[in-house]
């Protein structure tokens, strides 16, 4: 009888698991969107409900009442525009510069449509930076879109279902940005890490970035658009013997407390892949 | 039949409770509490029937839905953990206190390793030397705490939904 069982379970589990490798390898060739929207408008109706009641028990200000939210999601939409704003400002300081040498020079404006989302769950595994918002792509929401808050960039759109979408966390070890310092105009790229903290790579030894410079998108590869804070240069390693310098960077934006993003919808990526050159075969 | 009937209505809410609940308590950057690992364990613990093992996909599946890793990897890692309790407990010694504390640790140990594995496989960057130190000690105590705690109700809801045969 134990026998019969124990194999019984034995058969079911090695089913579940090829079961689960099936799946692996179809997400992993990213052939599970419409399983994957099933699940998800199931569960995020629930998951937004369940949000609603529980979010009291960790907001900010116990018991605030509905105007109050509005009034802050209003306000901190406020806030971004103006800081986008004043970036965007001293940008066009330097660019005025630029374009005194740079006759021809023409720059995209950096003004923005946003929609705004709430984050109504986490990444179920503390291994991964992930966070869902109850936007899906019937409110507009696509894949790779950025997504910001008042203090600066969040992430990119992921993954968007109809009523839900993850953000994958600029902390994250998949993440990497082109970015630039904005006093010394130094170009590097800024890399999450699985530590959860940032990493500016490949900046010139010349270039001279100091701790407390402010780190902003460069707009390079067009995965994003320029000038969207990033982060805070905490400290510099650079060493003559290296190629580069290497700066840890602490993001704006807390990232483990978002309650409110909002996703640029205007912007959409530059596929590169097509300008770069093919390497030419070795027998050629 | 009743059995996945119950896995279909807790499994899901827990699945959005580790989601959108415990992510936002303090002692989630120290301790990370995986209900439905534990649910799925306790499950199988009280009734280590064949039809448990549809806990694990479920709780597999709906853990994937909310989670950034490839669909399948919970599947897989929860099916592994959960085999243990389903292949040594007996309906005698399910209660038995160092059988809670000895499926916790193993269950959680081998989620956490097959986790990590697929993790690793499927191209996600991941530190080998920092699972021991910063996550897998705190969440086995956590994990093994919480499952002596609510194994007595589990149980309790186990042996009112199901029949009872005796094996011999």
């Amino acid at each position: 009888m134990y026998r019969n069982k124990l194999q019984t379970n034995i058969i079911l589990s090695v089913t579940i698991i090829a079961i689960g490798i099936l799946l692996l390898s179809l997400s992993y060739r990213q052939s599970l969107g419409n399983f994957k929207n099933v699940i998800s408008m199931i569960l995020t109706p629930l998951q937004v409900n369940i949000f609603s009641l529980v979010e009291p028990l960790y907001a900010n200000a116990p018991n605030t009442p509905e105007e109050l939210v509005n009034l802050n999601a209003t306000l901190t939409a406020e806030i971004a525009l103006l800081r986008s704003e004043n970036i965007r400002m001293n940008e066009t300081i330097y660019e005025r510069d630029m374009l005194a040498a740079l006759l021809n020079y023409t720059k995209l404006d950096n003004v923005h449509t946003y929609i705004s989302a709430n984050v109504i769950g986490k990444d179920t595994s503390s291994f991964l930076q992930y966070v869902i918002i109850d936007i899906g792509t019937t409110g507009g929401v696509q894949r790779d879109m950025p997504v910001v808050t008042d203090s600066g960039l969040v992430g990119i759109i992921n993954e968007a279902t109809p009523r839900a979408s993850k953000i994958l966390l600029l902390n994250s070890d998949q993440m990497a940005i082109n970015v630039r310092v904005q006093n010394s105009r130094a170009d590097g790229v800024l890399f999450g890490q699985a530590s959860k903290d940032l990493r500016l790579r490949y900046v010139a030894l010349d270039d001279n970035i100091n701790a407390g410079d402010l780190v902003v998108t460069s707009g390079l590869g067009g995965s994003l658009p320029a000038n969207i804070p990033v982060g805070e240069i905490a400290s510099v390693r650079s060493r003559a013997y290296d190629v580069f310098q290497e700066a840890e960077v602490l993001p704006l934006v807390n990232l483990d407390k978002i309650e409110i993003v909002m996703i640029i919808t205007d912007f959409t990526p530059t596929e590169l892949s097509p300008l770069i050159s093919t390497p030419i075969p070795d027998d050629l | 039949m009743r059995n996945i009937i119950i896995a279909l209505l807790i499994i899901p809410l827990l699945a959005i409770l580790q989601s959108t609940l415990l992510p936002y308590f303090n002692f989630q950057s120290a301790v990370s509490l995986d209900l439905v690992l534990v649910i799925v364990l306790s499950w199988n613990l009280v009734y280590p029937n064949s039809e448990s093992m549809f806990w694990a996909l479920l709780g597999g599946l709906m853990l994937d839905a909310l989670s950034g890793a490839h669909m399948g990897t919970n599947i897989i890692a929860l099916t592994m953990a959960s085999l243990i309790p389903n292949l040594v407990s007996s309906r005698i010694w399910s209660t038995h206190i160092l059988l809670r504390i000895f499926v916790g640790i193993t269950g959680t140990a081998i989620y956490y390793i097959v986790y990590f594995i697929l993790l690793t496989t499927t191209g996600w960057q991941t530190k080998w030397s920092n699972l021991p130190t910063d996550k897998l000690v705190n969440s086995i105590m956590i994990n093994v705490f919480v499952m002596i705690l609510i194994l007595p109700s589990v149980r309790w809801i186990a042996l009112r939904i199901t029949k009872r045969n005796i094996d011999i």
